[in-house]
């Protein structure tokens, strides 16, 4: 069996007094586009910055690469490591090249300007953004798709081989929503990075995930495949709504359809 | 000609630009030198100035520049330096452009250990009764302990966020504010005159060793600030963003906000209160040269110097022979744009 890419056992961690999950025992498997799902509240974006050590673990432990997350030290983990959080802010007037060089922090040497290596890299994230065009655009003038491709070239720059997305999504149409996850499957087909992505819309998760944990009221309510877990008996314990799950022929990936609201669910007393 | 081609291009002229308009005030700044040297119960033209900077001049000239003036006027530009790079460290830091040391209690800190320092250790004859050189400690120690009650009061907050601090500190400040007006008028009179005349903020008192001493710590800060630019560049992102770019961000705050503080204490120890350089300097800058290159600290430093000198030059010249403290010029230029700043912040929360 190969070993877990993030291993949380008994984590425990939450705002204030309140924890959002407790005693939760995970394991993320390396070289895969997992997206972590679940109604809102459900803990799904407080694992997420627990793993990236935005958040601390109060209780039990977290482990990326069999090493307990704490012992990382900032800019190592920063290398293996990347994130998009989900309202993130730069000033408007910096501009994308900007942005993406303060993704090579945790590699640029002390004392001395950006290297050729860290110039190289922002040129490489922001063509594999789109973005080598609007490069000295300031961020303020970009429309929203943009702005979001801007900060995507910022987590690419950071080159670490596993990146965190929590709803990169968000704000998007349709047409943008895809292309980032378009992006993001490309990277890791490609490039053989890991993803792990918080994403509210199923269907985007049948299409591009390979892997799904659903979150529901701060324990994991299953994790496998896409086939796995979004079944129509689940979404409805987890998210209370009756589902039909379509499977065209000309796809290669179910469609969820919501019927109504008010299901039953099976195992849980009201 | 290639994409690539354009954006150099356009980087090579943004650079020259910046470049360009950074010595463009420091002419301005070395014009206000000569300004200031030259204004005084005797006014010398900046002709003779010159001359007698360049030790040419009459013997009297001479003297009155290097004993009276030069000091004066060097303690305004090491003042408005300090103060000004503290201001832009707390900028960036909080997050804020309303962050300032006159905002966030710290200067006010620095009044409360002098005057503090003042009561206690004069005797009944109205003479200190240790020596006046430890007044620079008591104004850092009155900073710092200040500095370090809004910080902790923020950090206990952290929904507040960046706002927090701004808001504990005006608290902060207003608190020294009070304590420094308890004290004067329960101290002996005598020394509440010259606490008045240190808080109002003043560079007429100034000595080559005062001088000295603040640029000296102005040299100490300078390779600390050298090695926290990357640091201050990733704070223009959000907290979030720039831990996950691996910025360890407490100790990147504190190691800041300490730094600000000895800057500030340092500067207010010798040349008093003077308050809103921080705030001013800091944004005039960004106004002038845009905060993402590395000349907008060097800018930020000449536009304080320039500041203290033309506010201080100012009290000079408005009523004379009286002399105005410096600090009230600053101040009346700096409340009118806090609130300015502070209507816009309103404007693009609505």
């Amino acid at each position: 069996m190969t070993e877990p890419l993030f291993s949380l056992q008994k984590a425990r961690a939450g705002y204030g007094r309140l924890p959002v999950f407790d005693g939760l025992d995970l394991d993320l498997p390396a070289g895969k586009v997992i997206a972590l799902c679940g109604p809102n509240g459900s803990g799904k974006s407080t694992v997420l910055r627990a793993l990236r050590k935005l958040l601390p673990v109060v209780e039990g432990r977290i482990l990326l690469d069999q090493r307990e997350l704490a012992a990382w030290p900032d800019k190592e983990l920063a290398r293996r490591l990347a994130m998009l959080s989900q309202s993130p802010e730069a000033p408007p007037e910096m501009s994308v090249a900007e942005l993406a060089m303060l993704g090579r922090f945790a590699h640029r040497k002390p004392l001395a300007g950006p290297s050729q290596n860290d110039r190289d890299a922002c040129a490489r994230a922001l063509s594999a953004a789109g973005l080598s065009h609007l490069a000295q655009v300031p961020l303020g003038s970009l429309s929203g798709g943009q702005r979001q491709r801007a900060w995507i070239a910022m987590v690419l720059a950071q080159e670490s081989g596993t990146i965190l997305l929590d709803e990169p999504t968000n704000h998007l149409d349709i047409a943008h929503a895809f292309e980032v996850l378009e992006l993001v499957r490309h990277l890791n087909r490609a490039e053989g990075r890991s993803i792990v992505v918080v994403l509210h819309d199923l269907n985007l998760v049948t299409r591009y995930a390979d892997h799904v944990v659903m979150f529901d009221a701060g324990r994991v309510a299953a994790q496998g495949s896409v086939a796995e877990v979004l079944t129509e008996q689940r979404l409805a314990d987890v998210y209370g709504i009756n589902v039909c799950i379509l499977r065209p022929d000309e796809l290669d990936y179910p469609v969820i359809v919501p019927l109504h609201t008010h299901a039953r669910r099976s195992d849980r007393p009201e | 000609m290639s994409v690539a081609t354009v954006d150099i291009a356009q980087k090579a002229r943004s650079a020259r630009s910046g470049r360009s308009r950074l010595l463009a005030l420091a002419a301005a700044l070395l014009m206000l030198i000569v300004l200031g040297c030259g204004i005084g119960s005797s006014f010398m033209p900046p002709g003779r100035v010159i001359a007698a900077l360049a030790g040419h001049g009459a013997g009297t000239d001479g003297i009155i520049l290097w004993t009276l003036r030069l000091p004066r006027v060097g303690l305004a530009v090491a003042g408005g330096v300090a103060l000004a790079l503290s201001g832009a460290i707390l900028q960036r830091v909080a997050r804020n452009p309303l962050a300032a040391p006159s905002i966030l209690g710290i200067t006010d800190g620095a009044a409360v250990g002098v005057v503090g320092f003042l009561w206690l250790f004069s005797n009944e004859t109205n003479s200190l009764t240790v020596s006046i050189h430890w007044q620079p400690l008591a104004a850092m120690l009155g900073a710092a302990g200040f500095a370090a009650i809004t910080g902790a009061l923020t950090l206990s907050d952290p929904r507040r966020g960046p706002l927090g601090m701004i808001l504990y500190g005006v608290a902060m400040a207003a608190l020294a504010k009070a304590m420094v007006t308890l004290l004067m008028i329960m101290g002996p009179i005598y020394r509440a005159g010259q606490a008045l005349t240190w808080l109002s903020g003043s560079v007429g008192a100034a000595h080559w060793s005062d001088v000295a001493i603040l640029a000296a710590i102005i040299l100490c800060c300078l390779p600390l600030l050298i090695l926290a630019a990357p640091v201050l560049a990733q704070l223009r992102l959000d907290a979030e963003s720039a831990r996950s770019t691996g910025l360890s961000l407490g100790a990147a705050q504190i190691g800041l906000v300490l730094l600000s503080v000895l800057l500030t204490a340092s500067a207010v120890a010798f040349v008093g209160a003077i308050g809103f350089v921080g705030l001013i300097a800091p944004h005039a800058a960004r106004r002038i040269i845009g905060d993402g290159s590395a000349l907008w600290l060097p800018a930020t430093a000449l536009i304080g110097a320039g500041l203290v000198l033309a506010a201080d030059i100012t009290a000079r010249v408005v009523a004379p022979p009286l002399e105005l403290p410096a600090g009230a010029v600053t101040a009346a230029v700096g409340a009118p744009l806090f609130l300015l700043l502070l209507v816009r912040e309103r404007a693009v929360h609505d």
